[in-house]
């Protein structure tokens, strides 16, 4: 199957639609009892990649990964300290906040808890309308004639419009915070664990109708998530963040039957089993991220890597292509042998 | 449920009645389960399924008059072999059992730890509170429950605040207390819910290895097949307040028969299928049961695809398909 996203020869022509370089979230360490001074926390660190029109790329890594930081740095939420984020080829960081207001309807936002992001003294049609006012839908007809049609692609009846957020079940109100971030027709949704707060058996639900609404309206996806099995369904293409920084890159198949950062791997192998006689048994790194070496020289991942070698500590290892679209920051590619395989 | 070898638990149709301003309906209904010896049984469900009701009623934490058990047995079988139903005691009875010979753990660790204490000192209190022991033992005993939950450097973190610690480690801790009276019952809720995949993964296989050691019999709460299938011998498998399927495990993921089952279990994406694009998960259609309106007949009958006029008439019972498996539904004999 040929997917536009990856890197094949005369497709890197495509304008992607977003373009992170480089991009830096730092944040100044302690202050109060501590006193000022030292490394700040570089919770997103020289963070390269980009999205094409209508793909969906998925963000993964633990807690503290840099994964929510990095999407709220593209929103403009958190304000990046170096770096560039081009949305369809404007730039993004320093845009005056008229503009940025203008350009940040061409993307959205789905998060996990939808209940915290609507509005719960408005009912779901008025926070639909938030959006659609936006967009210059000003007589209330047209809005109301608006709503109706958003309702019915999440799959809500017309009667949902005048009931307010807490009456309705998680996954409900999962499907009004895709139909308001639908509303003002963006190109772009960053969805922030959209389906983790979920039963179990609504999961499949959303994910079909966010894939309905992505293929209807040529929607790329920013996919942020911690389920592996969802994240190897839904995204064409996989970003692994360990402390900041893209440690592996490339497309869904090939990170997942081909990883070659030993972080990646980790995260494969610890994904729990999906039946019992596919249980566990190869070795989680025992260290957790909180473990981390606080800055210095060398690789991030070093003080967990089962396969950590003198030279890990010395410099922090670049992202090196293993394959057309597959990149990953580990030394031990480079090496004559790769003693990671096998 | 079938008769079994060494049960440290058996639930014998606990029913479970709420009371609210609107209405009275029962959160748990008719849920019998066994959990026998150095076994672990996953209890599986949705929002609403009642599965962490069961747990509170086991442990009597429900807070009457708002939540009561209505009928049934909590046939508890003690460290000294004695047979009670918990059901029928008081407060001052169960507060022997609780944290002695039923451990408890919860999903986040950090609403049950005392943020003021350290962690060794909240060690030193649980085995206190139900053993005479000096308070030097205790913390020589606090240190190597540390060591037991592969908490490195275990002297240096007895004196760390819960804050001072990540999330695994926090949850290491509540393992270390909920094991600090060798209990013969654990009940895990959602223990690793909370936990990045990796630590998940750590968390699961201590778990393991402490049932192992301790021949403790686990209960553990969870709506994550993953997390089923990496830990538990039997499943049951809950529903709007119902066990609706019981089985050991592998029978569970190789033939389910409740429809509610199989619907789940053909839901979830399968990792090890290679990405497609425009790929459709399977669907089970419309929302969870509310267990304050259940339907008349099966409660899962208003989203089953195999569903007719005889599963609306009124509820199925739990029949036995073998001596280990039991199905709530009509059609359990279909193909």
């Amino acid at each position: 199957m040929m997917e536009p996203h990856t890197m094949e020869p005369g497709l890197e022509a495509r304008e992607p639609l977003l373009e992170v370089r480089k991009l830096s979230v730092h944040f100044a360490r302690g202050g109060g009892w501590f006193g000022r001074g030292g490394e700040p926390v570089k919770a997103v660190d020289d963070v390269s990649f980009s999205v094409a029109p209508g793909e969906i790329l998925g963000l993964v890594g633990e807690s503290g990964s840099g994964k929510s930081t990095l999407a709220r740095a593209i929103l403009r939420l958190t304000e990046p300290t170096a770096g560039s984020v081009r949305l369809a080829g404007t730039e993004l960081l320093g845009l005056e906040a008229g503009a940025m207001r203008r350009i940040r309807k061409r993307m959205q936002v789905i998060f996990q808890d939808p209940y915290a992001s609507l509005n719960p003294r408005m009912t779901a049609g008025e926070n639909i309308a938030e959006g659609l006012r936006l967009l210059g839908a000003d007589t209330r007809t047209a809005r109301a004639a608006a709503i109706t049609e958003l309702l019915a692609q999440v799959g809500l009846p017309a009667d949902a419009a005048g009931r307010y957020p807490h009456e309705f079940s998680g996954g409900q109100r999962q499907r009004i915070g895709i139909a308001r971030a639908l509303a003002v027709q963006p190109a772009l949704i960053i969805a922030d664990e959209p389906v983790s707060a979920l039963d179990v058996s609504i999961q499949a639900q959303i994910l079909n109708l966010l894939l309905d609404q992505q293929e209807r309206r040529g929607l790329a996806l920013l996919f942020i998530g911690h389920d592996l099995s969802v994240i190897r369904h839904f995204c064409d293409r996989l970003l692994v963040l360990y402390l900041g920084r893209i440690v592996e890159i490339g497309s869904t198949e090939a990170v997942f039957t081909n990883p070659q950062h030993p972080y990646t791997r980790a995260l494969l192998d610890a994904a729990p089993a999906t039946h019992p006689a596919r249980r566990a048994r190869a070795d989680v790194p025992d260290r957790e991220l909180g473990q981390a070496p606080a800055g210095g020289a060398g690789c991030a991942f070093r003080t967990r890597c089962p396969q950590v070698l003198p030279a890990c500590h010395d410099a922090v290892p670049p992202l090196r292509s293993v394959a057309p679209g597959h990149s990953a920051a580990c030394i031990r590619m480079e090496l004559p042998v790769n003693p990671c395989i096998g | 449920m079938s008769d079994s070898e060494d049960p440290v638990l058996m639930l014998r149709r606990l029913a479970v009645e709420f009371t609210t301003p609107a209405a009275t309906f029962r959160a748990v209904d008719g849920v019998s389960l066994t959990v026998e010896r150095g076994q672990t049984l996953a209890l599986v469900g949705e929002s609403g399924s009642g599965k962490s009701v069961t747990t509170l009623s086991i442990l009597r934490l429900l807070r009457p008059p708002l939540a009561r058990i209505a009928a049934g047995e909590i046939l508890f079988r003690g460290r000294d072999g004695r047979i009670r139903d918990l059901a029928r005691l008081d407060e001052r009875q169960m507060r022997q059992v609780r944290g002695d010979e039923i451990g408890l753990i919860f999903q986040e660790p950090m609403t049950s730890l005392n943020p003021v204490l350290t962690v060794g000192a909240q060690i030193v209190q649980a085995i206190r509170l139900h053993r005479e022991v000096s308070a030097r033992a205790a913390a020589a005993e606090a240190e190597s429950l540390l060591r037991l939950v592969e908490i490195d450097d275990a002297a240096r973190r007895a004196a760390s605040y819960p804050h001072q610690l990540s999330g695994g480690m926090r949850q290491r801790v509540m393992i270390a207390m909920a094991i600090a009276c060798r209990p013969v019952l654990l009940l895990a809720d959602e223990p690793t819910t909370a936990l990045d995949v990796t630590v998940q993964a750590q968390i699961l296989r201590l778990i393991r290895r402490l049932q192992r050691e301790f021949g403790m019999g686990v209960l553990f709460i969870t709506h994550n097949l993953g997390v089923v299938a990496e830990i538990a011998d039997h499943v049951a498998v809950m529903y709007g307040g119902q066990i609706v399927e019981s089985a050991p495990v592998a029978t569970l993921f190789d033939s389910p028969r409740h429809p509610y089952t199989r619907a789940l279990l053909a839901s979830l994406p399968d990792p090890a299928t290679p990405h497609t694009r425009h790929h459709r998960l399977r669907v089970i259609p419309g929302q969870v049961v509310d267990p304050r309106r259940p339907p008349p007949g099966c409660r899962f009958e208003p989203r089953c695809e195999q569903a007719d006029e005889a599963c609306r008439r009124g509820p199925p019972a739990f029949v036995a398909m073998s001596t280990v498996h039991d199905v709530r539904c009509l059609r359990w004999n279909d193909a």
